[in-house]
């Protein structure tokens, strides 16, 4: 449960999927009779506006999104499927299998009026469990890099709370010895959380708080961040503070790792720290704020694409400038004004 | 300011420090000596401490619990008469930091037996500063100094010579090399207290030669002390203040970090000269400064914005001007301040922002240092659970670099980054503080 808390975003995009499923299997969904998948797919869109919290809430139209496109996938004709990578690959020969075996069933029910049944039960059941398989497993996938990308007695810094960046430690751990260096934003208490989290499992950290990162970022190889939302032109969207850490690490010429899911991909784009931001409460920032004295907190952080040297997904390896390939497979063009 | 000056006319040429011959072999030989005796005294001490060390990680294993309670009484161990401060070499940070000093704290049951001790190793106006150095109650460079300074001249009042000696001047330089350096086991010494220390050091080669009995020179020297805080600290951070009023026309916007002493009185007083300033605070958590800035300027009526430190990119775009204070200066442009300039300096640079730093000339030093690593000071604030499975740190100082700062404002103008070394060989021909007035003596 702690990681759930922790994973904020996973967490909102795996209950707004289930209540999906919930509202099809309790058929409370308003979905006219007969219903094609066109009607499916515009009543998806309507409930993820409904689940949306607030306009800078990415995660649960990003899920709606991947759903939408598993079901255009799987509901589709052309069988067809580019090869790209090994695990990739095995995903698609499953899907095909499922699709095949649709293909089966609806050319021997044809006679019976079960079409709306059978469009629900074979295309968008599946795919609801594919989706939920892959924002479970997404860990999973990500740590199958993990060894590559790191020499001995390296010294790695990380930023707050991030359970991916957590698992892809642990996993790396098993093959080299590093040192980590722990930052520690001034507002939430994550950082410290994160140190003792690593520290149960025998890893040499070391907890600074924020201020201190110029003086850190010297003896630093390599940074690795979690992320909140991956735009389409390669920049990110995280915990303020991301940026000033990004800037030190290019004078200093440190490469930047991001690790995320795939669900956080988000087809928008930004252009500097105002498009998608929030001021946050003062009080949060400074339990005296007064008027007179007003404090100033946001919530996000962009990092253009020029600070990012490689995003490590589940679906794969990307640079900044070659993500983009990520989303047209990802998501499909129709759907991007969820 | 932390080398020698040149001698003086009428003496005798010697030849430097450096390249005499003779004297370096006597020296030579005199050094070879005490070291082998330390390195015996060295190798029975570490002897002891590998020991204790064993010792305490064998009780940590066994009863991890337990131990924490054995621990604190086995630190505390017995003062000798003359040892004031106690090292503990069990807190040494065995990582990539294990060359800095690590201070002790002092809590309630250290300080009443450091005070029972004999009062003529150590005044008590300095343990009382020295211990307010480590509660926090006095940061800030110009303040620390100007607290040695008057807790030096309580000193001098109740100095009293010893009957062995005649001249004033000797002794009391001994006390002061003592002085410091038991002060140095409390936290480490300001650049501006090393300044004032050369200045008075110079002031009693001056009395050396003149024949005042004891009263008349340590009136004297008090005397000296007040000129040195009033030409050096209050009328130069008027100058300043004068010098950067002119900068920074009405209506900007600026971003100050920490708390700085001149920072503030320049603020307050533009304000009283009516003009209106739009400011940003970059607040300090750890330490607190920024919000004690913002507070004293609430109650002079000035509003401003707070804002933390990670947060700052989203504002960096609709501020004009950058201002900083300074702990020192080094020789080669690096600025020395408090932790995180040295962030906000980069991010200043990247947006093509002036980082301006206020800095008087009495902080400025000899010594030059390229990372923020090499030197510093531990900041140990609070109090980790000896369980905890990670090592905290926390730093107190940060070196900028001489390319992130674009103007420094001292008192005798605005002057680049780079051109601290002039400043310095020009101040060195006036004894730091233009001529010294040699006392008068009626004969």
């Amino acid at each position: 449960m702690s990681t759930l808390k922790a994973q904020p975003r996973l967490y909102s995009s795996r209950e707004s999927i289930l209540t999906l499923k919930a509202h099809l299997s309790g058929k409370q969904a308003k979905i006219p009779k007969n219903p094609t998948m066109e009607d499916y797919i515009t009543y998806i869109k309507k409930l993820s506006n409904r689940l949306k919290q607030g306009p800078l809430d990415f995660w649960i139209p990003n899920v709606f999104r991947r759903l939408i496109q598993v079901i255009r996938l799987m509901s589709s004709e052309d069988g067809f499927f580019p090869i790209k990578d090994k695990e990739k690959n095995f995903k698609e020969l499953g899907l095909t299998i499922l699709r095949k075996s649709i293909r089966s069933k609806t050319t021997v029910e044809t006679g019976s009026e079960t079409g709306s049944n059978a469009i629900q039960q074979d295309v968008i059941l599946p795919s609801i469990e594919q989706v939920l398989e892959e924002l479970e497993a997404h860990s999973d996938d990500i740590n199958t890099f993990a060894s590559t990308h790191f020499f001995t007695n390296e010294v790695l810094l990380v930023y707050e709370y991030s359970t991916t960046v957590l698992n892809f430690l642990l996993s790396a751990k098993k093959t080299r010895n590093f040192e980590i260096i722990v930052l520690e934003s001034e507002t939430e208490n994550l950082g410290k959380q994160f140190a003792t989290d690593l520290g149960k499992h025998n890893l040499n950290v070391t907890l600074t708080p924020f201020t201190n990162a110029y003086a850190i970022m010297q003896r630093v190889n390599k940074t690795l961040l979690g992320v909140d939302a991956i735009l389409k032109n390669g920049g990110l969207l995280m915990h303020p503070g991301t940026y000033a850490i990004c800037v030190l690490a290019k004078q200093f010429a440190v490469p930047v790792i991001v690790l995320s899911g795939a669900h956080k991909l988000t087809p928008k784009y930004a252009f500097d720290q105002t498009t998608f931001n929030q001021l946050v409460s003062p009080l949060k920032i400074n339990p005296n704020s007064t008027i007179d004295q007003m404090s100033i907190g946001i919530t996000f952080d962009y990092v253009p694409p020029e600070y990012i040297s490689l995003y490590i997904t589940n679906q794969g390896q990307y640079t900044p400038q070659s993500i983009y390939q990520l989303f047209s497979d990802f998501y499909n063009v129709k759907d991007e004004d969820i | 300011m932390s080398e020698k000056p040149n001698p003086k006319k009428g003496e005798p040429w010697k030849p430097k420090e450096k390249f005499d011959k003779k004297a370096n072999k006597e020296k030579l030989k005199q050094e070879q000596d005490q070291a082998e005796t330390k390195q015996e005294s060295n190798k029975t001490a570490q002897q002891q401490q590998q020991q204790q060390q064993q010792q305490q990680q064998q009780q940590q294993q066994q009863q991890s619990k337990q131990s924490i309670e054995q621990q604190p009484p086995q630190q505390l161990q017995p003062i000798n008469d003359k040892q004031i401060v106690q090292t503990d070499t069990s807190n040494k940070r065995k990582d990539f930091l294990s060359h800095l000093p690590i201070f002790q704290d002092y809590n309630s049951v250290s300080i009443k037996t450091v005070k029972q001790i004999d009062p003529q190793t150590l005044h008590h106006s300095f343990i009382e500063l020295c211990i307010q150095y480590q509660n926090g109650q006095c940061i800030g460079s110009t303040h620390r100094c100007v607290e040695f300074l008057n807790a030096l001249k309580q000193f001098i009042k109740d100095y009293k010579l010893p009957k062995q000696s005649n001249y004033f001047a000797m002794a009391f330089l001994t006390e002061l090399k003592n002085i410091f350096n038991l002060m140095e086991n409390f936290r480490t010494v300001n650049e501006g207290m090393s300044t004032s220390y050369l200045f008075i050091s110079e002031c009693l080669m001056i009395l050396r030669k003149t024949k005042l009995d004891e009263n008349e020179s340590k009136i004297w020297l008090c005397n000296q002390i007040d000129q040195f805080i009033q030409s050096k600290i209050i009328s130069a951070s008027e100058l300043i203040i004068k010098n950067a009023t002119q900068l920074i026309q009405e209506g900007t916007t600026i971003l100050v970090y920490a708390r700085s002493y001149l920072i503030e009185n320049f603020i307050i007083n533009y304000f009283k000269q009516g003009k209106q300033l739009t400011i940003f605070v970059v607040d300090n958590p750890q330490f607190g400064e920024g919000s004690q800035l913002v507070n004293r300027l609430l109650q002079q009526g000035i509003s401003c914005y707070q804002i933390l430190l990670s947060h700052v990119s989203y504002i960096l775009s609709k501020v004009d001007k950058i201002l900083v204070g300074a702990s020192s200066m080094l020789c080669n442009g690096a600025l020395v301040s408090r932790v995180g300039t040295a962030l906000l300096a980069c991010l200043a640079s990247t947006h093509k922002i002036p980082f301006l730093v206020f800095c008087e000339s009495y902080k400025f030093s000899e010594k030059s240092q390229i990372d923020s690593l090499s030197w510093n000071e531990i900041a140990q604030l609070e109090y980790g659970n000896e369980n905890q499975q990670y090592t905290s740190l926390s730093l107190r100082y940060d070196i900028t670099q001489s390319n992130y700062i674009n103007m420094i404002v001292t008192e005798v103008g605005l002057i680049p980054a780079t051109s601290v070394k002039a400043v310095i060989g020009e101040f060195k021909k006036y004894n730091y503080v233009d001529a010294i007035e040699v006392p008068r003596v009626d004969q």
